[in-house]
């Protein structure tokens, strides 16, 4: 270690020393309600905090500080959210805690107070077999697969100087860890940097690695409070204590990070050769992960469905004021700012738009209706063109001839070129709704389990990348041929009076 | 019943009417002929306003119809135009393409529409097609169709653009019988045409466009017969 991280973490000790004492000064024992704590996780880094079978939150971290909670007359509300987005949802008052086997880094001391050590790791590196990385210095010039802002990811980047020997080294970041292994094995990564506790799960489930424990990389992992919490900050070193004090701790640990990995990590199955069967069996009935593609194929359907609606409402009244002012010939301050909006919403990759409307606008809060939010928002854009490019699409004269017979412009649009644009519209608007379907196939980006997400997720837990993937995709595959089947049953219907 | 006085318009730096003076008399039949380009189409659309002219005046039966108070709509009904391509609605039945204004305007109820339209189509001979969709017609009989459609406002005047100049040569003749059929009735009407037959035999007036102005007006045995102009002439030479 060196010096500034010493003073930095003597300094947090002091932080939350003073947070204890603050604590304890106060009467703990007088607390008639029970006090709501909102607790920040995020739930891909088993065993620490992982979705069980039944898509409930578990895991060390979670069960730890239920414990102390317990301990302190506490209520958790926990929530789930990508890992990069905690310490923002923190600083922005969403969440009070932090509970996901974070470091106590000198950049994040800046943002979020740290509780107590509950829990010391270490990095290790897997390797392949017949390539073996057995020294840490090794790393340097080669190709180290991490998970993206993890311990590991900080000191492979150079962040933490502490292992400043890690030079030239090429990071590829994953999300989780099955993904990372997977480089490993197929020869895109020379090794993997992480959690000695997981290499040694992913180790003995995969053949042909290896892992190796890098001495002197021990680390503290702490709960975050937030900023100036003292009295928060008391409360869970006081349970911790308390929990450490009466044996649930040694329990837990035992649970989690004692030789039987099974209970820790789901359900994990040697990797032998199991047949066609016992993997699909594998893949999909144990621990009822075909439940997560339910779950994930309901929530990619409604949001899609949801958005598609609301795509169509706002892309109808943006069409409608652009088509305005194309009837006046000039721009109005509407329409300005609709051909704005269009050209912004076209111009940027939706997978902003969904981060920026769910972290920024909407906090983190109310998940599915953010992103029917930036779904609809997304589709809006696009259906305007489409609508605008169909009604342009009709030939003038029927505008021209309905004019012409004195009828208005309301109902020469309402019964001559409305009806006829719609058969324009239709084709593109169900190739609209097929985009929009698979779009949303980011919303892992914002942490709603949706097929993809779900799907990888499986994959996650079961360190297979195939079929856990092709499954959802064969899903996505079916709802579309049903959605354009359907479509062009509906053209069809509708051609039947030309 | 029409006058049309210094008429001008021009598309962005193109003049395409320069000073169009016309005096129409109810009843009568005028003929506009004159190479493409001279501004014949564009006059006949300034006249229910679907092109706006630049400057000059246009009164309809004494009212200013460039008048910005003028309610286009109103206007509109009393002056029937049928076009080059047609415009029928592809999207209805002959019979609504007949029945769409009148009865959403209010002229006919729904009840009577459909009587009045057959008693429409018998007129241009086409009782039988009142179920048809229009792209099941020729195109002869889609513009008698248009014509019927015109008619069932009950206009004042009519306005032909070229009725006859996107169908097949057998196919003229029938449009051209309904038209003269019109008339003889007494229809008011202004038709920009190449059938100088038509012209020649059932029109009141001839009106020679050239670049922009009306270069040259007369009867039509005068006109043809004896053109003034040496342009005419030579338009006439081309077309004859």
């Amino acid at each position: 270690m060196n010096m500034k991280r010493k003073m930095v973490l003597a300094a947090a000790c002091v932080l939350l020393a003073s947070g204890v004492l603050a604590g304890r000064g106060g009467h703990p024992e007088i607390h008639a309600q029970q006090r709501t704590v909102v607790v920040g996780t995020n739930a891909e880094y088993a065993p620490f905090e992982y979705l069980d079978s039944d898509g409930n939150l578990t895991g060390f971290d979670y069960e730890l500080l239920e414990a102390i909670a317990a301990a302190e007359d506490l209520k958790l509300v926990w929530r789930d959210m990508p890992f990069d987005s905690l310490v923002g949802s923190m600083e922005a008052g969403d969440i009070q805690m932090i509970a996901a086997g974070i470091g106590p880094t000198k950049e994040r001391a800046r943002s979020v107070d740290f509780s107590d050590v509950y829990y010391t790791g270490s990095q290790s590196i897997i390797s392949r077999e017949e390539e073996r990385v057995q020294d840490f210095r090794a790393l340097s010039g080669m190709k180290v697969a991490v998970l993206e802002g993890s311990q590991s990811d900080l000191i492979v980047s150079g962040e933490t100087a502490d292992y400043g020997v890690v030079e030239n080294a090429k990071v590829t970041r994953f999300k989780n860890v099955a993904s990372a292994v997977m480089e490993l094995k197929n020869g895109g990564a020379d090794a993997v940097l992480i959690d000695t506790v997981m290499a040694e799960i992913y180790c003995k489930q995969t053949d042909g690695i290896v892992s190796f424990a890098v001495p002197g990389t021990e680390e503290d992992t702490v709960f975050c409070i937030a900023k100036g919490n003292r009295e928060l900050c008391g409360r869970i070193n006081s349970g911790l204590a308390k929990v450490k004090a009466n044996g649930l701790y040694d329990e837990l640990y035992e649970k989690y990070f004692g030789g039987d990995t099974e209970s820790g990590a789901g359900s994990l199955n040697p990797a032998e050769d199991m047949g066609v069967i016992g993997t699909l069996k594998f893949l999909f009935v144990e621990e009822n992960r075909w439940k997560y593609y339910v779950k994930g194929l309901e929530v990619t359907v409604i949001v899609s469905l949801l958005s598609v609606l609301l795509g169509i409402l706002i892309g109808l009244a943006v069409a409608l004021v652009r088509l305005g002012a194309d009837r006046k010939g000039r721009e109005t301050l509407a329409s300005r700012l609709m051909n704005i909006y269009v050209d912004v919403i076209r111009g940027t990759p939706s997978v902003l738009q969904l981060m920026i409307v769910y972290f920024a606008v909407f906090h983190s809060r109310l998940g599915y209706v953010a992103a029917v939010v930036s779904f609809g928002i997304n589709s809006g854009a696009y259906v305007s063109e489409v609508i605008r490019g169909g009604i342009k699409a009709v030939d003038r004269g029927q505008t021209e001839a309905g004019r012409s017979l004195g009828l208005g412009y309301r109902d020469t649009m309402r019964f001559v070129i409305i009806p006829q644009a719609v058969k324009n519209i239709l084709p593109a608007m169900g190739n609209e709704f097929i985009q929009l379907i698979k779009e949303t196939s980011i919303l892992g980006y914002v942490g709603i389990m949706d097929l993809t997400k779900a799907s990888s997720y499986v994959s996650s837990r079961t360190y297979q990348m195939f079929i856990p993937l092709a499954a959802a995709g064969v899903m996505y595959y079916l709802i579309v041929k049903i959605l354009s089947i359907w479509m062009s049953r509906f053209e069809r219907r509708l051609r039947e009076s030309d | 019943m029409i006058d049309v006085k210094e008429l001008r318009k021009s598309f962005a730096s193109i003049h395409v009417l320069n000073g169009v003076d016309v005096h129409v008399k109810r009843g009568e039949c005028i003929c506009i002929i004159g190479p493409s380009g001279s501004g014949k189409s564009t006059f006949l659309r300034c006249l229910n306003l679907l092109e706006i002219p630049d400057e000059g005046t246009i009164t309809v039966g004494g009212q200013d119809i460039l008048d910005k108070k003028l309610n286009v709509d109103q206007y509109r009904q009393k002056v029937g135009m049928v076009f080059q391509h047609f415009n029928l609605f592809p999207n209805m039945t002959v019979m609504r393409n007949i029945t769409l204004a009148p009865v959403r305007l209010n002229k006919w109820t729904p009840s009577e529409a459909e009587q009045r339209a057959l008693a429409l189509l018998k007129r241009v001979g086409l009782e039988s097609k009142a179920d048809t969709y229009p792209n099941k017609l020729s195109g002869g009989q889609k513009q008698r169709v248009a014509i019927a459609r015109a008619l069932a406002m009950n206009p004042n005047v009519l306005l032909f653009d070229e009725p006859t100049s996107a169908l097949d040569p057998e196919m003229v003749g029938e449009v051209l019988d309904v038209m003269k059929k019109l008339v003889r009735e007494g229809m008011t009407m202004l038709v920009v045409t190449h059938e100088m037959g038509f012209a020649r035999e059932v029109s009141d007036r001839v009106l020679f466009f050239d670049k922009g102005v009306v270069l040259e007006e007369g009867a039509p045995k005068e006109l043809f017969a004896h053109p003034a102009h040496e342009r005419t002439k030579v338009f006439l030479s081309k077309v004859l």
